[in-house]
């Protein structure tokens, strides 16, 4: 029989993968808080799971690896086993080693089974130097209940006429699952031929299999309302990975046919399956093909403008429906395409965690904001650049313990990534309290390979722009983590490829700061839609301070300076939109006034209306065109149309421009 | 023409006019025709550029090849037609008077063009070719929007 399963294959990695993140995610957290029983069950599935598909799919060294795993993860969460920096350390080694041979499956290359090897003798190493002490754990385990859970086989014999006092089997079985995971069988011997059998009669006994923190008292509780009609036997087994019977709970679960389950343990798993994985590519089709249904709506609602509310009443209120529907498919459709910035952040704590360890560094990562939300394309792109910074906080910019102490810091360095929305753009920071970069060092550095010809004019600003030049790097010593030459300059090239800005803020002695500041490019953004003239334009949100109506503020004309806003106190230079976009067209009605800020600096834009808010998707202008003067890009409005988003930066830096050489020429005339 | 080389062997090309002219283009570089639609102009561009339309969520500029070489009033009207082109992957669409059929040529057919006097610069015509007496331009369009006066894409940083 051959089955084909290089179909399922696909799936498997994909799971697995994330399975392994997980994993390493919660090995580290335990690191850090020590044990936690819910951590390691949860471990302990992914790798039994991994375990599981990796053996049916005919991936064996997998399956092996996974298996030692298991056993050592089945100690520490039973705590038979401390959790140790040695134990986290080889299972840790033990993911990245499943996880390569996961991906060179993928690639459909050859796995390097010899790595596993020396992993799988480390693993038994540990199990054996437990086992030793490991009866005597389970003697102290059963002294005292709250160290961990036990296992139990419990048989739950009913009596024959069992049904007649009214009472349920299946009451007692749910109650015995609130104590723990459980595994029932039930035993049929007792059932006789159909001629003989009597429905009346409890002919049915159980086997079952629990784990429990409680005690056997607690069981037999369970029980107490019928122990006048049912034989019981509870009997404590050690907790060891195959029982005496040779059931351990794997074989169980597979062997399936007979397991009565209101068992916790499904549930948990199926929890596991709320995502799914989806080509890019569908994601992007699906977000076109949603333009296309809002513009067919659009269509459609204007047919549908002739109709009569009364006549056509059911009409109109399908049509509501409809409308209704086709916002919410937009707005979901769109949101697909978001990731939290977690998938960048969370490989994190693992690389600072090894770092640490290598460089002999104290090191506390401190990660915020992690939750929001940037396009997946960018955040892809974010990857390298963020490590790299990460590296280089970790290698140059934090001290040694001793010499941090020798300074009055703490020992342990501390690394913050921080995320947020601001402004329109996505900004991450990266952080740490280090030794700061030292002036001096830079100029002298600069000086020797010849970025700078002479010491005159070297301030803060020139020193970080020497840091991003290609080839510059004031690290003592090439190590692997950092220091190669190669660094900054390639972040700062990467960021700016995705139409970003690396910043630099650095304080010897303190500590650096290096802020991303990225758009929000292939985004959402939110907009206020404007109309100017015939025309509509979209400001961002983020750049709004307030609006006004021109009517109700005090606006006054500036010889050589066109009109300035005068608002509490402070006098707003004011643009109109018009002339930005060289519109023509009766003046308008109601002008409002849109306060923007940007680049630290505040302008009113005149518009003629406000026309409303809406979530925008922003779209390229380059892709099929070239840049535009003063629009950052353009955008699909409700109605199919398009409209131009305005580049609120551009139109302050240019006016600023302006205005600084008008003021020039007043100053030269005077 | 490297074309010339190969006889008997066709090439399909879209006919348009233009003014008095009838040009064609490779059929392989059109994606698609569709009705003029309101467009979103965008300030500060030459006035042949009308504006981008959304082209099922591809934002897509449009140039109307009459304004740009003055050959007949540009009227907007139900039967006013856009040639959608979609050129190394950039999706580009012209305005022409309209629209005529799609025509087999015999490559051998195509002959080089004279220099005369039609309304697109010579530069940008690979051949001419008749077929059923009809005369035709063809028009290398690609070289042609990508033209520098065209101003439809960036120029190259310096």
């Amino acid at each position: 029989m051959s089955l084909d399963l290089s179909r399922f294959h696909a799936t498997f990695f994909a799971e697995s993968l994330e399975g392994l993140n997980q994993v390493e995610e919660s090995l580290l957290g335990i690191e850090q808080r020590g044990h936690d029983k819910d951590a390691l069950d949860a471990i302990f599935r992914a790798i039994h799971s991994l375990k599981g598909s990796a053996g049916s799919l005919g991936f064996g060294v997998i399956a092996e690896l996974a298996h030692e795993m298991e056993s050592v993860l089945d100690r520490l969460r039973q705590a038979l086993m401390p959790v140790s920096a040695d134990s986290t350390n080889v299972l840790l080694r033990g993911v990245d080693c499943l996880r390569n041979w996961i991906l060179a499956a993928e690639a459909k290359e050859p796995m390097d089974a010899a790595a596993g090897a020396g992993l799988i003798r480390e693993l038994q190493l540990l199990l054996q130097r437990t086992v030793g002490g490991g009866a005597d754990a389970s003697v102290r385990a059963a002294e005292q209940p709250a160290a961990g859970k036990r296992r139990y086989v419990i048989v739950f014999r009913p009596a024959q006429d069992f049904f007649h006092s009214g009472n349920d089997p299946a009451r007692f079985i749910d109650e015995l699952a609130q104590l723990g995971e459980l595994e029932s069988t039930v035993d049929l011997s007792a059932l006789p031929g159909l001629q003989t059998f009597v429905p009346t009669t409890c002919y049915l006994a159980w086997r079952i299999k629990l784990e429990s923190a409680s005690s056997s008292n607690d069981i037999r509780e369970v029980f107490e309302w019928v122990s006048n009609c049912c034989a019981l036997e509870i009997e404590e087994v050690p907790l060891t990975e195959s029982t005496p019977d040779g059931t351990a709970g794997d074989q169980g679960a597979a062997r399936g046919e007979a397991t009565v389950g209101p068992g916790s343990t499904e549930a948990r798993r199926d929890a596991s399956l709320v995502t799914m994985h989806v080509r890019t590519e569908k994601s992007d089709e699906l977000v076109n093909l949603v333009g296309e249904l809002v513009i067919t709506h659009t269509m459609l609602r204007q047919t549908a403008q002739g109709l009569d509310a009364i006549k056509d009443a059911r009409a109109v209120s399908v049509f509501a429906q409809l409308e209704r529907n086709v916002q919410d498919i937009q707005e979901r459709v769109l949101a697909i395409r978001m990731m939290p910035v977690n998938h960048v952040f969370g490989r994190f704590p693992r690389l600072v965690r090894d770092l640490g360890l290598q460089l002999g560094k104290a090191i506390e990562l401190k990660i915020s904001g992690e939750q929001a939300e940037l396009d997946k394309s960018v955040i892809e792109q974010l990857i390298d650049p963020l490590t790299h910074l990460v590296r280089n906080a970790l290698d140059h910019g934090i001290e040694l313990p001793a010499d941090r102490l020798s300074v009055g810091k703490p020992a342990k360095g501390t690394l913050s990534l921080h995320a947020e929305h601001r402004g329109g753009r996505f900004v991450i920071t990266v952080i740490d309290d280090g030794r700061g970069i030292n002036p001096e060092m830079v100029k002298r550095r600069a000086l020797e390979i010849g970025l700078l010809q002479s010491a005159d004019n070297f301030d803060e600003a020139a020193m970080y722009a020497l840091l991003l030049k290609p080839g510059f790097s004031t690290a003592q010593k090439v190590s692997n983590v950092s220091g190669r030459g190669v660094g900054l300059d390639v972040v700062s090239e990467n960021v700016r490829k995705l139409g970003g800005s690396l910043d630099i803020q650095s304080k010897l002695g303190s500590g650096t700061t290096f802020t991303i500041n990225l758009p929000m490019t292939l985004a959402i953004v939110d907009g206020m839609i404007i109309g100017a003239a015939s025309e509509r334009y979209i400001i961002p949100i983020a750049f709004i301070r307030e609006c006004l109506q021109v009517s109700s503020v005090h606006v006054q004309s500036v010889v050589g300076q066109g009109q300035v806003l005068q608002l509490r106190g402070e006098y707003i230079p004011v643009v109109n939109v018009r002339d930005i976009c060289s519109l023509r067209g009766g003046a308008a009605v109601q002008p409002v006034l849109v306060v923007i800020e940007a680049e630290n600096r505040t302008i009113a834009l005149q518009v003629d209306e406000l026309l409303g808010q809406d979530q925008v998707v922003f779209k390229s202008l380059e892709a099929n065109f070239r840049k535009v003067e003063f629009m950052a890009g353009a955008s699909i409005l409700g109605d199919g149309r398009v409209a131009l988003i305005l580049d609120i930066s551009e139109i302050v830096k240019q006016h600023a421009s302006i205005r600084a050489v008008s003021r020039n020429e007043t100053a030269a005339a005077a | 023409m490297d074309d010339a080389a190969s006889t008997s062997q066709k090439k399909e090309v879209l006919s348009f006019r233009l003014g008095a002219e009838e040009y064609c283009l490779d059929i392989l570089s059109v994606q698609e025709i569709r009705g003029y639609d309101t467009v979103t102009t965008i300030a500060n561009t030459p006035e042949f550029i009308k504006g981008v339309i959304n082209l099922r969520g591809h934002i897509v500029p449009i140039v109307d090849l009459r304004i740009k070489f003055r050959l007949s009033e540009a009227k907007y009207d139900a039967t006013t037609i856009v040639i959608i082109l979609n050129l190394n992957k950039k999706m580009i669409g012209i305005v022409v008077d309209s629209v005529s059929d799609v025509i087999a040529v015999p490559v051998s057919d195509i002959r080089e063009a004279p220099r005369f006097g039609s309304a697109i610069n010579t530069e940008f015509i690979s051949g001419m070719a008749t077929v059923d007496q009809r005369m035709l331009i063809v028009v290398n369009i690609e070289k042609l929007l990508s033209s520098d006066d065209l101003q439809l894409i960036d120029k190259v940083a310096a």
